[in-house]
């Protein structure tokens, strides 16, 4: 039997997923929502009592941190070397420029900004100074972190990590998706893929034993500032949203987290580039939604997809 | 010097009128009064002459057991999680990938 468990949580739609012989629902299912929200208390720049918020607030002083904050920054580290630095937790002062200050819910979609707007390359994450042994972060002056999908993925990471132990299980944490392993009687998971230019229905399936997947897009977390497109996915070169012919990037990897961080830096590349390094490591496959509505699959990921044969178009 | 003649006089008239006052007053009471009291008096004694009724038991009072509460700290804000648990049978054929479609969705968020 498969349990669900619906849920909302860090300005998205969750899903929780528990295979068990268990006619009825597993006690352990309905905690989720309780550890969403306590990982959100820590690591939310939207609250401004989390602990990510407070650690935002100071500089230049070691502030030592609890033991969720710290995994996820060291996970952001390794996001941030996978990417060769397109990914990395100091945009959030470019993230605030491009008009992203609130709750995406919450956020006007046509903004107008008046004065002088610094662009500028973002800070890497190098310039944060840590120390393994006290557990400490401390900021440089104009430094401030915002973990977005590492955190989500992260969460999801740990869901399954936690529900293992009961079942065969799923987390879709808003798009990042990660599995414990293969469901019962060794059969994969089947996982959809959205189409971005019709809401609410996938354009491919594919089965998952293990690992993770996690797409970014621009289809969805964008805005208009001064008569410009803006959207989420800030490029630390350039300080502004990305400018790209990627609509959506989906890629499976062997953690959600990889999986996020690897979405992202393709969407940032560009379809070509982005290709081509997803082809340079053998761990990663993708599907690139193009801007025109065409469709590029990576040589793996014909492991993945559910149809016979993967249609390429480059 | 001489008292002002009248004046200690119209004080004794006020106080006589205050005192004739209250004592009409009282007297009209009385009588008005009187009866009804006499009445009462009466219905009482006639309902003391009725059988007493047996008690009523009283519906039991039922505690509510308390909410059970999670491990975790409760938030106030935002929009509350749907604790529904919707069982789906897990259908499949095998290594092949499985029957019913896909379980979820990846998207962008």
């Amino acid at each position: 039997m498969l349990h669900r468990l619906p849920f909302r949580a860090m300005g998205g739609e969750m899903l929780a997923i528990l295979e068990t012989e268990m006619d009825s629902q597993p006690s352990i299912l309905n905690l989720v929502p309780i550890w969403f929200e306590k990982w959100e208390q820590i690591l939310s720049r939207f609250r401004s009592g989390s602990e990510l918020s407070l650690l935002n607030q100071t500089f230049d002083q070691p502030v030592k941190v609890s033991d969720t904050l710290w995994d996820v920054f060291q996970y952001s580290l390794s996001a941030e070397t996978l990417t060769n630095g397109l990914v990395t937790p100091t945009v959030l002062d470019a993230m605030l420029d491009a008009g992203y200050d609130q709750n995406f819910d919450t956020l006007p979609r046509y903004q107008s900004q008046y004065g002088l707007q610094v662009l500028s390359a973002v800070n890497p994450l190098s310039v944060v100074i840590w120390d393994e042994k006290s557990q400490t972060i401390c900021l440089p002056y104009g430094i401030h972190l915002d973990f977005g999908g590492v955190a989500k993925g992260w969460a999801a990471h740990q869901t399954v990590e936690r529900l293992k132990e009961y079942g065969p299980a799923l987390m879709n944490a808003a798009g990042d998706i990660a599995v414990s392993g293969p469901r019962a009687n060794d059969e994969v998971w089947q996982i959809g893929v959205s189409d971005p230019f019709v809401p609410e229905s996938d354009f491919e399936i594919l089965k998952l034993k293990r690992g993770g997947v996690a797409t970014s897009g621009r289809d969805r977390r964008r805005w208009s500032q001064n008569g410009q497109p803006r959207h989420h996915i800030i490029n630390p070169y350039t300080g502004q949203s990305a400018e790209t012919d990627v609509m959506t990037a989906t890629v499976v990897a062997p953690t959600v987290m990889e999986a996020e961080a690897a979405a992202k830096a393709v969407l940032i590349l560009g379809s070509e580039e982005g290709l081509k390094w997803i082809e340079s490591d053998p761990v990663l496959a993708g599907i690139i939604v193009l801007e025109n509505g065409n469709t590029l699959y990576s040589q793996r990921m014909a492991d993945y997809v559910m149809s016979p044969t993967v249609p390429q178009v480059s | 010097m001489a008292n002002k003649p009248g004046s200690r006089n119209w004080n004794d008239i006020q106080v006589a009128i205050a005192t004739i006052s209250m004592a009409v007053t009282l007297a009209f009471w009385n009588i008005f009064a009187g009866p009804d009291r006499a009445s009462a008096e009466k219905r009482a004694q006639e309902q003391a002459a009725i059988p007493p009724q047996p008690a009523v038991a009283a519906a039991p009072i039922i505690i509510a057991p308390p909410t059970p509460m999670g491990n975790g700290t409760i938030l106030f804000g935002g929009s509350a999680p749907q604790t529904q648990i919707i069982v789906q049978s897990g259908g499949g054929n095998g290594n092949g990938g499985g029957g019913g479609g896909p379980v979820t969705s990846t998207k962008s968020s």
